[in-house]
């Protein structure tokens, strides 16, 4: 009989073995992710009310101009700028109101019947920082969209959508101090996403605003101690949030 | 874990000036230069921004590390791949297969990751309100990522089937298609609207539905500043990863190598 080589042992190990650890903790996680996938199915199957951390308020409505909605047909696309009289009335209230609280208005367009509206309302939306930033800095409303329940939509809600371009929900946009488009965010994005979406817009219009009390710094005659007041001011911060509904019914 | 196997292949990633040259225009050039350009002009970052700083970038930088990870010659670039020379000794296919993962991972997470706090660095200099919270998230992110995708990545490399190879790259471009725009409804359409619009979102739902199945996403911003934890995201992900670790080893030791081997 040949000596037994102490060696031979570990040279004898299989270099295929697969490690039981691995795949034991493989098949626990892969248990453990289908059951979890049936506990969510069986939760959305039941109605579940959105938490909401951001408390919206209401505006004066306008009313349903059914002259301005056409069926599909006989639709022709108006210039993409163009709102009515009333509409731009309400946005320059809107700005008005965000300029006398120091803030920036910040648009939520929204629709009820969709599924990463009401994601992004559980999730980005009611992160904690992404709410202390929100309530800090923006004034935020939010614009929702009837057109699938009711068929057509509030003029003010139509011209919303048209002014600031918005093709799908949910879409946050944040307007400069004269009503126009600062930044757009597009979808159901993370709340580290939305938290840096808004960080970086308040920094790119707080350096627009600069640029513009620099400007007129060097071109009016009143003192720069003055000038350094508005500023800061603009700067200020509080605590006010406001909604855009459309009327029910 | 081999070190040997570890250290050729951080030298396989880091000393071939082609794959270089690659991560720092993709991972560092073009990210940080467009968010220079964002934050000297005031302008919002891109889609293409959020993708190159995110998990899109991650894999992107991945794709370049694990190149020739499976290839079968011995003299493939410096320090380059030697399967033959590793599994005609007696080496378990587990520990070259979960030794290229941790230093692939580490790698890339950690380009991924210092990316992200130049990133966050050249926005706070100039007046961007960001918190170390936020910068945390990040870091814990990518690492994150780059242990999911470079697991993914070294499965479908190291799993010669061309059917599984197909499925796995078109998986990958669908679940990247998915990542141009994050989960939305389209605006302006009642009951039964445009056939096109229908089809784009069934697009979008459907790469977007692999891509929760295949890649899902764990958003650390969430799990640290949320008072009610929820598992199920670092289940999928925990399941993910160990599956794709546990098929990528299967996948080796059905293979056969030999010094001949083309």
């Amino acid at each position: 009989m040949a000596p037994t080589n102490p060696e031979s042992k570990s040279n004898d190990r299989s270099t295929r073995v697969m490690p039981q650890a691995l795949v034991l903790v493989a098949a626990l996680f892969l248990v453990g992710r289908i059951t979890d996938i049936g506990f969510q199915l069986a939760r959305s199957s039941a109605p579940q009310a959105v938490q909401q951390s951001i408390q919206w308020h209401d505006l004066p409505e306008l009313t349903m101009d059914s002259n301005s909605f056409k069926t599909k047909q006989e639709f022709v696309p108006p210039p993409v700028l163009d709102v009515s009289p009333e509409t731009k009335q309400e946005i320059d209230k809107v700005l008005t109101l965000s300029r006398d609280q120091n803030k920036y208005v910040l648009y939520e367009f929204y629709a009820p019947w969709s599924d990463p509206c009401k994601k992004m309302e559980a999730t980005s939306l009611a992160n904690e920082q992404v709410n202390a930033l929100v309530e800090q800095h923006f004034m935020p409303f939010r614009v929702t969209d009837r057109l699938k329940q009711l068929g057509k939509n509030p003029r003010l809600v139509t011209d919303l959508q048209k002014k600031y371009r918005i093709f799908a929900f949910p879409t946050l946009v944040i307007v400069d101090e004269r009503g126009e488009t600062a930044a757009t965010l597009v979808g159901n994005c993370s709340s580290l996403t939305t938290y840096r979406f808004l960080s970086r817009t308040i920094h790119s219009l707080e350096q627009k605003s600069r640029a513009q009390q620099g400007t007129r710094i060097g071109s009016d005659p009143r003192s720069t101690h003055e000038i350094s007041g508005i500023v800061s001011s603009t700067t200020a911060s509080s605590n006010q949030t406001l909604a855009v509904e459309s009327p029910k019914g | 874990m081999n070190s040997t196997i570890m250290k050729f292949t951080a030298m396989s990633a880091c000393l071939d000036p082609l794959k270089l040259l690659y991560v720092f225009m993709l991972g560092f050039v073009m990210p940080i230069g467009m968010k220079v350009a964002s934050m000297f002009h005031g302008a919002s970052d891109s889609q293409t921004f959020e993708m190159l700083t995110g998990k899109v970038g991650v894999a992107f930088v991945l794709m370049v590390l694990c190149l020739g990870l499976a290839g079968n010659s011995a003299t493939q670039g410096r320090g380059g791949e030697y399967l033959p020379l590793i599994f005609t000794r007696p080496v378990t296919r587990s520990e070259y297969v979960l030794s290229k993962w941790l230093v692939i991972t580490l790698i890339g997470g950690t380009l991924a990751a210092l990316q992200n706090i130049i990133v966050a660095a050249i926005g706070y200099s100039m007046g961007e309100v960001i918190t170390f919270s936020a910068v945390f998230s990040m870091i814990v992110e990518r690492f994150m990522d780059a242990g999911l995708i470079s697991a993914a990545m070294i499965l479908t490399m190291l799993n010669k089937k061309p059917a599984f190879q197909i499925v796995a790259i078109l998986s990958f471009y669908i679940w990247l298609a998915g990542q141009t725009i994050p989960p939305v409804s389209v605006a302006g359409m009642s009951a039964g609207g445009d056939l096109s619009i229908e089809a784009t979102k069934f697009m979008l739902s459907a790469s977007q539905y692999i891509a929760d199945l295949i890649l899902p996403t764990v958003n650390v911003y969430d799990l640290i500043s949320t008072k009610v934890l929820s598992l199920s995201p670092l289940l999928s992900y925990l399941s993910a990863v160990t599956l794709y670790l546990a098929f990528a080893i299967a996948s080796t030791n059905k293979r056969e190598f030999f010094y001949g081997t083309n």
